[in-house]
């Protein structure tokens, strides 16, 4: 049984906050109830809405004078329940979405940890400069929600995720102290204990700012769309590309089931009879970049592809964004419920896990369709499913597990971006081994001794797994 | 614990040579006195974990020694054991075509980067001598080089660690894939750790490629001020591999005697890469920004340059600090800090260094460059201390006290016998 | 309540509420609760809480169909803060039907929610004055008076808070706007020759009649044939909004007949809120035994005028220097999905530059009534708007939006700012010499 918040405790919590900070009427909490996970739900008994590093303290200390944990949540965007609030109080930082400097010289920019992500990139685009990590959620999600989970994106390829762009947060710990961490600088003092707490899950307290550092714009780009008969071919010529030198923005690749949706649902022109396509953007300088374009095109005709177009323009290319980074949305139009798996193979291993992948489909019955970053071998299998024949999400369920095995039978890992969560924590100990597992509990207790923070996330505990129950439609990236 | 309560040194080799046979046991030399009272060279991983364990049992302090260069500056007395880890120098797994590579810790830098060359990749972290840098220090000591501007550092680039922990325990973290959320990131509590959590003993790296034409664009300057413009213009206009900004002595010596040192004081070293038109290309960006005279090397001439700035001369002087500020402040800290200097102009951080100085003279200087690290909100370590004015410095800043906190909670957490190279690093961790 | 996660009861065995009957249940499922919404809605911009988001208000009708939650004073406000905008649709890559969703469930809401007194006379005069230009005129008698005499500024620092609000969004009486030019002579030949209907709407016919006449002068120098249309009524937004079906439908059917009789091949009105209705007459007569077919016939050919302008001859050789932005109205944006062609017909304008507004598609807190209904997050969003107008620089703010520019400019006035805000057509007439407008540089 979950503690019941004493009266007197929530009467403590909404004198730190206005009115419109506190939320516990049970009609609106249940809308809180799970995010882009939405296998699982859980209602909270609390929802604070700080505005201020100080309210988070002051609600922390409180929380922590009573013994009670809490679930820090942001725009509630996460794929693997991250936020999923196994705790009676949940804590979202969405009100504290002030960008707070910007520094051009020295491609900084210091904001609130609730500042949207694509917020970021709009407010320097002035400068010429951007922030690289790039999720498909970036129009919602907030930095300190990457910050949890280290997010990734297509162009993360090139550019690398969070952990690579963030360079100092401020954390409140689960007591109440507020703690600076790195700063504007290159390196930390002392131990890097910011590459501690970006990709923690929220489990070592809330981060309430970040200093994150920027990029120039890239001179130009050159999108290319390559069309191959068979899936292999593309995967081949993922390898191909890679290994030659030239690191693209984006690879992406989407297979023939995952094509047929799109096609339906933005008129992109793509042949349905292929068995792939690859998206492959590469930028750089306007001098050296037809050049490049040039090479990739003969390297992706040499492994097999049928067709290679360019995109003429700005318009086609982001009509080819568009189609990749919503195709989730689109298989909707292929079955009535579908869930969407993260997974990473290394990149030469992409076909053997395509082929594995393809059995799985066939041994569980299931339609499984495919549409990933190609060049960073991070799958997400799509298994579509009907919710309503329970001998189907018995096999989704399964299916889902059997990909994940498969990966790291292939010498790959769990999660190239949507983080373990509730998702996957049982599947922890087919990569980690116990003592693997005690180090990390030993880390997170320096920051989180009695595990008030986000508990029931990432690490295991034995006897206190989640029951995976029907799931829902998922939405993916 | 006090050198009374210690084995004598025989009866500590014997112990080892009983776990580890003959071999693997040996004297200190002559550089290594200072830093343990006895070697071990272990050939496994397993043996390294057992002469963890039994430092653990025995409580004996250790310490992986790398190459020993930095320990010697840092160990004030020496641990017990000091594990060499040449022996453990392996290549695990090298996938070109994934861009991947697992070694063992005691690889080399540059016996990595000699056998990757052969697939046109790297290993692109370049610090001072490769060649004497093995993996393992590479990380704990989170070292670098000019290439941190375009290709970042071990932190960016180590994508799994494996490393002896607590009473020998094994630990893995992350794994070989170039994308990867599973678990904690134990990778980054051990960059820059100095042997104080544990033994690194494999890790795994994204490799790059290297670029298909490469050339060095040099440019002086009277003025530091000018210098640094020219540097964040010049990053600004084209995707550098690298920018350093060096003082006159090093200008100087550089081979070939490139003309624009001779009589300026400042020299800017921009790294530039790619195919031959976008290096063209980036030349005519840079002469555009920096509105200066510019000299291009290419081939042989721009790689002797380039391993000179990397050699940064500070690790060898009588007084060296690494100054760690915010890029637009290194400029300023630079200019009062009345010192030799190679920059990584636009990441803000450079080497300090002076020769021939009396311990007072270099106690001043550090205490001197430290007031300027903090003020320009950074700090500052000293990376090479003659023994004749070691005594009392302080190789390490402090970090902000809850961050010290969070620090201290984590040696305990991860070396509760507090046995890992104890004593040396901040705070006295 | 109990700590372990509960399964999910989709389509489960709770008692299914009334609302079951009235939204499309299954259309609910299509939400697959992203959150790629959140930022697109404008109330959760500014409350920054799930309730007040598309996918909030979505899980709040599932729980009210699948009778996890009671019909409260909690859930018809979030209900009630919705602009139907309809951002989130442009937002949603799973297709959600949210502007379908809120439209009935409103209708629920109205149908078993007994509101307050003061909410029931305000919604009574809204739903029997606006849709009525006859009777809107003739509320305005008084206001038209008190602008001749010059008092406009006494009237509403007098007003009570409540009344003020409706004063300061009515527009000045219009003898300066600008008229399209005739002069630029029609051949008929060598333009698309295309008919057109303008479609008038209720409320724009009396406060800005301008806008309707320059929309059918502009086509008609662009070399097009404007058909004149007899009966046409309201569009039946209002209705729409707030949960009235009843007679948003005999709106429909009315101007169905009106609009197919007419010949016209393209229907295009100057207000997009307009369009964007009789653009989902189609969906909305759906099952109407008579005017199912004629309704989806006359919603397929609801365009605007920029589309066409650009599609025809260009009447504009004269240069008018300016430099503009464009805001996107709701409905022409996230409705008919028209959100280039504004701007591209603006940019090929002699003399004009356009900036670019920040937030251009965020919705200016108009929505039909609902700055009457709801003028605290109405006057909000028209702050953020006019931070965001105030930041291009520009002299003129162009849209396509009769309400859009009545909040827009009475959130300016009350700034003192010099920025125009005018409406496409108006500004047409302007750039094609039609006359000065008052504050014009």
């Amino acid at each position: 049984m979950q503690k019941q918040i004493d009266p007197r405790v929530m009467a403590e919590l909404r004198e730190i906050l206005d009115p419109a900070g506190v939320v516990s009427r049970p009609g609106e909490l249940n809308v809180y109830e799970c995010d882009g996970w939405t296998i699982e739900k859980s209602v909270p008994q609390l929802l604070l809405r700080p505005r201020s590093t100080a309210e988070v303290s002051a609600l922390l200390r409180v929380l922590h004078r009573h013994n009670l944990p809490f679930v820090p949540r942001g725009a509630g965007t996460g794929l693997s329940g991250g936020c999923l609030p196994l705790a009676p109080v949940m804590i979202c930082t969405s009100r504290m979405n002030r960008i707070l400097a910007i520094d051009a010289r020295n491609r900084r920019i210091e904001v609130e940890s609730g500042v949207v992500n694509l917020n970021v990139s709009a407010a320097v685009k002035g400068a010429g400069l951007f922030y690289a990590p790039d999720p498909s959620s970036q129009a919602a999600c907030t930095i300190g929600g990457n910050i949890a989970e280290n997010s990734g994106g297509p162009h993360t390829l090139k550019y690398g995720v969070t952990t690579n762009h963030v360079l100092g947060v401020e954390i409140v710990l689960p007591d109440g102290e507020v703690v600076e961490l790195g700063g504007s600088i290159e390196e930390p003092c002392g131990y890097d204990l910011v590459g501690a707490v970006v990709g923690a899950e929220g489990t070592m307290g809330i981060v309430t700012r970040a200093t994150l550092r920027l990029l120039r714009e890239p001179e130009t780009h050159r999108t290319l769309l390559a069309i191959f008969d068979q899936v292999e071919a593309a995967t081949r010529a993922v390898s191909a590309i890679v290994a030659s030198g030239i690191i693209p923005g984006a690879i992406e690749m989407i297979d023939h089931l995952i094509i047929r949706a799109v096609v339906d649902a933005f008129h992109v022109e793509l042949p349905l009879a292929a068995g792939a396509v690859l998206i492959i953007e590469l930028d750089g300088l306007g001098a050296g970049i037809d050049e490049q374009a040039g090479r990739v095109t003969e390297m992706v005709r040499a492994s097999g592809a049928s067709e290679v177009r360019l995109a003429r323009d700005e318009a086609e290319r982001a009509l080819l964004w568009k189609a990749r980074k919503r195709a989730f949305g689109a298989v909707g139009r292929l079955a009535p419920n579908y869930a969407t798996h993260d997974g990473v193979v290394p990149r030469t291993r992409l076909p053997e896990i395509l082929q594995r992948i393809t059995r799985i489909s066939q041994s569980h019955q299931l339609s499984i369709g495919n549409v990933f970053h190609a060049g960073d071998g991070n799958i997400h299998p799509i298994v579509l499913y009907d919710e309503r024949d329970p001998d189907q999400v018995r096999r989704a369920i399964a299916a889902g597990h059997d990909i994940l095995k498969a990966c790291v039978e292939l010498g790959g890992s769990l999660s190239g971006e949507h983080g373990i969560g509730v998702e996957k924590i049982n599947q922890m100990p087919l990569v980690f081994t116990p003592e693997d597992l005690a180090a990390m509990v030993e880390l997170r207790h320096v920051f989180d001794p009695d595990e008030r923070s986000n508990p029931g996330k990432v690490i295991p505990q034995p006897g206190a797994c989640v029951e995976v129950a029907a799931p829902r439609r998922q939405a993916a990236l | 614990m006090t050198a009374a309560g210690l084995p004598h040194e025989s009866r500590l080799s014997d112990a080892f040579v009983s776990l580890l046979g003959r071999e693997c046991v040996r004297d200190a030399r002559a550089d290594e006195i200072g830093v343990a009272r006895v070697i071990v060279e272990p050939a496994t991983i397993g043996e390294i974990a057992e002469v963890v364990q039994k430092c653990a049992r025995d409580r004996l302090t250790l310490a992986p020694l790398g190459g020993g260069r930095i320990l010697a500056q840092i160990r004030r007395e020496p641990v017990s054991v000091g594990l060499a880890l040449r022996r453990c120098a392996r290549v695990v797994a090298y996938e070109p075509e994934d861009l991947t590579v697992a070694v063992e810790a005691g690889l080399t830098v540059g016996q990595l980067n000699e056998l990757a060359g052969g697939k046109g990749q790297r290993l692109a972290v370049d610090p001072p001598l490769p060649e004497r840098t093995t993996i393992g220090s590479l990380i704990a000591a989170a070292r670098s080089g000019p290439l941190r501007l375009s290709e970042g550092t071990v932190r960016d680039l180590l994508i799994g660690i494996k490393y002896i922990g607590r009473e020998g325990r094994v630990v893995n973290a992350g794994g070989r894939v170039v994308k990867n959320v599973t678990g904690y990131d134990l990778m980054k509590v051990m960059t820059g750790s100095y042997g104080t959590l544990g033994v690194i003993v494999e890790a795994a790296f994204k490799m790059r490629p290297v670029p298909a034409n490469y050339t060095v664009a040099l440019a002086g300057f009277a003025r530091l001020e000018e210098a640094f413009d020219a540097a964040f213009r010049s990053s600004h206009g084209a995707p550098l591999l690298h920018c350093e900004i060096v003082s006159r002595r090093i200008g100087l010596a550089l081979p070939g005697s490139p003309a624009s040192a001779n009589d300026r004081r400042f020299l800017l070293i921009a790294g530039l890469g790619g195919t031959r038109a976008e290096v063209d290309y980036q030349l005519t960006q840079i002469r555009g920004a920096v509105g200066t005279l510019i000299e291009a090397l290419d081939g042989a001439a721009a790689e002797a340059v380039y391993h000179a700035i990397r050699d940064c001369p500070a690790a060898e002087a009588t007084i060296g600090a690494r100054i760690v500020v915010a890029p637009s402040a290194l400029a300023g800290a630079l200019e009062a800090a009345g010192a030799e200097f190679c920059a990584h102009a636009v990441s803000g951080i450079a080497q300090l260094f002076l020769d021939d100085v009396d311990e007072q003279a270099a106690h001043e200087a550090v205490a001197r460059w430290r007031a300027l690290a903090h003020r320009a909100g950074g700090h500052l370590t000293v990376v090479a201390a003659r023994d004749s004015v070691r005594a009392g410095l302080s190789m390490f800043d402090e970090p902000g006290a809850g961050a010290l906190a969070l620090m201290r909670r984590l040696k305990a957490a991860f070396d509760p016998s507090n046995i890992f190279n104890p004593g040396c690093y901040v705070g006295g961790i | 309540m109990g700590s372990a996660p509960r399964a999910n009861q989709a389509g489960g065995s709770a008692s299914p509420g009334a609302i079951r009957d009235v939204v499309d249940y299954e259309l609910l499922f299509d939400c697959v609760h992203c959150g790629l919404c959140l930022e697109a809605c404008p109330t959760y911009t500014l409350n920054r809480a799930e309730m007040d988001s598309p996918r909030g208000r979505i899980y709040l009708m599932k729980a009210l169909a699948q009778g996890a939650l009671e019909l409260d004073a909690d859930v018809v406000r979030h209900l009630d803060l919705c602009l139907e905008c309809r951002g989130c649709e442009t937002a949603c890559p799973s297709g959600v039907r949210y502007g379908q969703l809120i439209e009935k469930a409103r209708v629920y809401v109205e149908r078993n929610w007994r509101r307050s007194l003061r909410e029931r006379i305000r919604n009574r005069l809204i739903g029997e004055i606006f849709p009525y230009p006859r009777r809107l005129d003739w509320l305005l008698m008084p206001m038209r008076l008190v602008d001749a005499l010059g008092l406009r500024g006494t009237l509403e620092r007098l007003a009570p808070a409540a009344l003020r609000n409706w004063i300061e969004l009515l527009p000045a009486a219009r003898a300066d706007a600008p008229r399209f030019p005739r002069a630029a002579a029609v051949h008929e030949d060598d333009g698309p020759g295309k008919a057109v209907a303008v479609h008038e709407g209720c409320v724009a016919q009396i406060l800005t009649p301008s806008e309707n006449a320059n929309s059918a002068r502009a086509l008609e120098a662009a070399g097009y044939r404007v058909v004149r249309l007899e009966r046409t009524v309201c569009c039946g937004a209002l209705d729409i909004h707030n949960g009235n079906r009843k007679r948003a439908l005999a709106f429909a059917r009315q101007n169905v007949r009106e609009l197919s009789r007419c010949g016209a091949e393209a229907i295009v009105s100057a207000a997009s809120g307009c369009s964007a209705v009789i653009a989902s007459y189609g969906e909305l007569l759906r099952e109407d035994p008579v005017w199912a077919t004629a309704a989806r016939e006359v919603s397929s050919r609801v365009t605007d005028l920029s589309s066409l302008m650009i599609a025809g001859r260009t009447p504009f050789t004269r240069e008018f220097v300016a430099k503009v932005t464009y805001h996107d109205s709701c409905h022409l944006a996230h409705g008919l999905g028209i959100r280039e062609a504004p701007r591209a017909l603006l940019r090929s304008l002699p003399g004009v530059t356009l900036v670019e507004l920040a937030e251009a598609d965020l919705c200016c807190g108009s929505a039909g009534s609902y700055n009457l209904t709801e003028p605290e997050m109405a006057r909000a969003l028209a702050a953020r708007k006019a931070d965001n107008v105030v930041a291009t620089g520009v002299d003129y703010v162009i849209l396509s939006n009769p309400g859009c520019e009545l909040q827009i400019a009475a959130e300016l006035r009350r700034r003192g700012s010099k920025i125009r805000v005018m409406h496409l057509a108006d500004f047409l007439a302007l750039a094609a010499g039609g006359g000065e407008a008052r504050g014009a540089r």
